[in-house]
């Protein structure tokens, strides 16, 4: 396995990491643009379908793909948009001619029928989004409590839906201008190809794109406190939801190794004490989950639960606050930081093992670091965690303020 | 890829992955289906057990995943772990399964939880359609008329002594994928594996289908859901990898018959979702989407003009792009333990052709574009079950409007 990473003249930044044993390859392609500069709520997360729709030399983007065997998906968090597609080795030029005409070509060929077709969908995964989860519009409002709605990460990635109908072909044709660049683009390319078919890809369709310099957004201070520190719901369920969501330092900060853990110790299927607490042993709520969802400017440390009866809706805040007392105390049982430490040993060899899942972890990496250098270094800080490093977590989070989201149902 | 039956009854697969980190994929199935009147039973009982390996697991520092399933036709323990601790991992699973043993107040608690979930299901109307859909599919004395948690009824009329049946360990297959050789598996096994009878499988009962269209009340939304049942070739027919191809091509790629229609030209839904499950003796396809209640009756001409026109216009690029596809997909499957393992179970569950068959693929690539015409004139023979919810304008008086018994 050889991994290379470089910058061509462009910009746009390449990786390639050749591991001979795959039989497939995995192409992705990551822009540095996401929802924290949305110009309208939801503009990025649009932009991303209508990389999709087509050009003049490839008028339907998923076919040329199919007919090469490779599947394709995307996806927009609120510092990157990504597009990726996995496919047998043979079809890597093919492949790379069409990420580079699309980065080139999209904006100029769509035209108000595709656009609007297009918007169409999107409402439409709007509106799914709210019956697949009835607390689907606590979840639209809760970064926009937790960070003001002013603040890069105030507004939900697909944006509200009079966002949506604000947004018009120009608009985004000028949002695609703007971002959709080689210097805002991190190439990557894994698995089983040929070198110098790669190589003469690359000069082929990945060189001779041209653009404006990428673009750095100045970065705001992450955020000491919550915008708001309660936001309450009542929606159409038959079920409440509680949530303590807390603002952490951004990904490049060493205390989300940390965070990690915590998460793990919290909720881990087998022994996370919220887990064995409130859901097994007292059966207050169900669905306990903690995350930690890392990104450029600010972190969010949150965990939630299900409520089936409203007698527990305060209790169940108050075991979560009572667990992070104890680990703030020094009272965390030592074996399940082994028990934690062992399954994210497990973790990382089962990452390692995908190459899909290996390489779009090189990609994070080099999102907020200059090279991969750190990133053995990064897996392996996992054994290193202390107990003490927990017990100043939970006590940072207890003297924190929090925001918390209660989802009612209406009935109650 | 080794299959073999081991001394002590069990049915043993092995996939030696050379290249596999330490790590080792067990996934253990106990052939078993509940009669009508255990609907949910094996599901209660796989989530009893699971609680008793956490409970039993508090001593033990081990590196692994474990997730408990129930299918229609087999109990399922999945085990992702390092290698270091598959003996430990392993005795802690056989003995939790042998000392299994609830209390009456246990099983109340679980049951009240379980029920529970039923309620919160009903705040979305996208299970409750799927849930009509497949009584109506089923018919009411199929085993698979409910889904594998039961219904409110159901789970109420279990007793401690229901559970007794399926703790017995019997008829048990055991997959593992890791890069030891079988003779290494093998001896670990020994040890490992209790004495049980031989594997067999499991004969299901032929759906008794109430064809016909449903409307199933909901409060209105923004969104209505469509859902169409079908049935398809049993996975032993001559034609039944011809009618994948064909079925991908209709409904489950990016640019199927209905995606290519339905969301990319009209824009009418974020996507359509099919599923496909084929045995031995019988076969099902569904296929959901969700649209905007205003254009419902748009999107039921597109769908019932692609369905209905299913067995014209093939062409050898539909093909062509429908084998690629499948082709990548089994390579894909073979890239890692875990996928490996989930994939020779699936096998397993639905008793198909296996991709690590040495002649697969080429029976894949020699599928004839008359094939692949035959097999979708075979399955657009069946009737269809026909269901919406969520709108209610523009149905005929054919549909009758009914709520799935399950949750009523």
């Amino acid at each position: 396995m050889q991994t290379e990473y470089f910058q061509l003249q462009n910009g746009m930044w390449i990786i390639s990491h050749h591991d001979p044993t795959s039989p497939l390859i995995h192409i992705s392609m990551d822009i540095k643009v996401g929802a924290s500069v949305d110009s309208i709520p939801g503009i990025a997360h649009v932009c991303e379908h209508l990389l999709f729709t087509g050009t003049q030399n490839f008028p339907d983007y998923d076919q040329v793909l199919l007919e090469h065997g490779a599947t394709n998906n995307a996806w927009t968090a609120y510092d990157n948009s990504n597009f990726h597609c996995t496919a047998p080795p043979e079809s890597l030029p093919k492949l790379l001619e069409v990420e580079a005409d699309r980065l080139a070509n999209v904006s100029e060929y769509l035209n108000e029928t595709v656009f609007q077709t297009e918007k169409s969908v999107v409402f439409n995964e709007m509106n799914e989004s709210f019956h697949d989860d009835p607390y689907h519009p606590l979840m639209l409002e809760e970064y926009a409590s937790l960070f003001g709605p002013n603040h890069p990460y105030g507004h939900p990635i697909i944006g509200l839906h009079d966002d949506l109908e604000k947004i018009e072909l120009e608009t985004v044709r000028a949002f695609l201008k703007e971002w959709y660049q080689p210097a805002n683009a991190t190439l990557l390319i894994a698995g089983g190809f040929d070198r110098q078919i790669l190589s003469d890809a690359l000069d082929t369709h990945m060189k001779p794109l041209v653009g404006h310099e990428s673009i750095e957004q100045p970065q705001p201070f992450p955020p000491q406190r919550p915008f708001s520190t309660h936001t309450q719901m009542y929606v159409q369920a038959s079920y409440g939801y509680v949530g303590l969501d807390w603002i952490l330092p951004p990904i490049s900060s060493s205390i989300l190794i940390a965070a990690n853990i915590l998460c793990d110790i919290l909720s881990a299927a087998q022994y996370g004490l919220l887990y064995r607490d409130i859901e097994l042993d007292l059966r207050w709520a169900s669905e306990v989950e903690t995350d930690l969802y890392a990104m450029k400017i600010a972190s969010v440390f949150s965990i939630s639960a299900v409520v089936h009866e409203e007698l527990h809706r305060e209790k169940v805040k108050n075991r979560i606050l009572y667990h992070l007392d104890r680990i703030a105390n020094g009272l965390l049982d030592p074996l399940l930081l082994k028990k934690s430490k062992k399954k994210f040993k497990l973790y990382w060899l089962l990452q390692h093992e995908d190459i899909e899942e290996r390489v779009e972890r090189y990609q994070e990496w080099l999102r907020f670091h200059a090279n991969l250098s750190g990133l053995k270094a990064y897996t392996e800080s996992f054994q290193q965690v202390t107990m003490s490093e927990l017990q100043g977590l939970a006590r940072h989070l207890l003297s924190t303020p929090y925001l918390t989201l209660d989802g009612f149902p209406k009935q109650s | 890829m080794i299959e073999t039956t081991h001394i002590h009854g069990w049915k043993v697969y092995h996939y030696q992955k050379k290249d596999a980190p330490d790590i080792v994929s067990i996934r253990l199935l106990f052939p078993n289906y509940n009669n009508d009147r255990q609907i949910g039973l094996s599901h209660l009982y796989n989530r009893l057990l699971l609680t008793q390996i956490q409970e039993a697991s508090d001593r033990f520092i081990i590196g692994g995943d474990i997730a408990i399933g129930t299918d229609y036709t087999h109990r399922l323990i999945s085990i992702d772990t390092l290698q270091e601790d598959f003996s430990d991992f392993f005795a802690l699973i056989r003995t939790s399964i042998a000392t299994f043993e609830v209390s009456d107040e246990e099983l109340e608690q679980e049951k009240l939880l379980i029920k529970q979930e039923k309620h919160q299901e009903r705040s979305q109307s996208k299970i409750l359609l799927d849930a009509l859909g497949q009584e109506k599919f089923f018919g009411c004395h199929h085993p698979f008329r409910y889904d594998v948690e039961g219904s409110v009824h159901s789970i109420d009329g279990f007793s401690p002594q229901d559970l007794k049946a399926p703790n017995l360990v019997q008829h048990g297959i055991i997959i593992t994928v890791s890069a030891q050789g079988i003779a290494e598996v093998s001896s670990q096994l020994d040890s490992l594996l209790p004495k049980q009878a031989a594997s067999n499988g499991v004969v299901l009962p032929p759906p008794q289908t109430e064809w016909g269209s449903y409307l199933m009340p909901y409060e209105q939304q923004e969104q209505a859901h469509l859902l169409y049942l079908r049935r398809t070739l049993p996975n032993t027919h001559p034609l039944y990898d011809a009618m994948q191809l064909g079925l991908m091509s209709l409904t489950s790629m990016f640019n199927s018959r209905l995606n290519q229609k339905l969301r990319k030209h009209e824009g009418l839904t974020y996507g359509v979702q099919s599923y496909h499950r084929s045995m031995s003796d019988f076969g099902y396809l569904s296929i959901s989407l969700s649209v905007d209640k205003n254009r419902v009756a748009e999107a039921r001409a597109y769908t019932q003009e692609i369905l209905g026109s299913c067995t014209e216009n093939w062409t050898f690029s539909e093909l062509d792009i429908a084998k690629k596809i499948m082709l990548r997909t089994s390579l894909q499957c073979q890239t890692t333990c875990a996928r490996i393992a989930d994939h020779i179970e699936a096998r397993i569950l639905r008793n198909q052709e296996p991709w690590y068959r040495e002649d697969w693929t080429t029976q894949i690539r020699n599928i004839a574009l008359s094939e692949v015409k035959e097999a979708m004139r075979l399955f657009s023979s069946s009737p269809v079950l026909d269901l919406c919810t969520g709108a209610s304008e523009g149905f005929s008086s054919s549909f009758r409007t009914t709520f799935p018994q399950k949750y009523q």
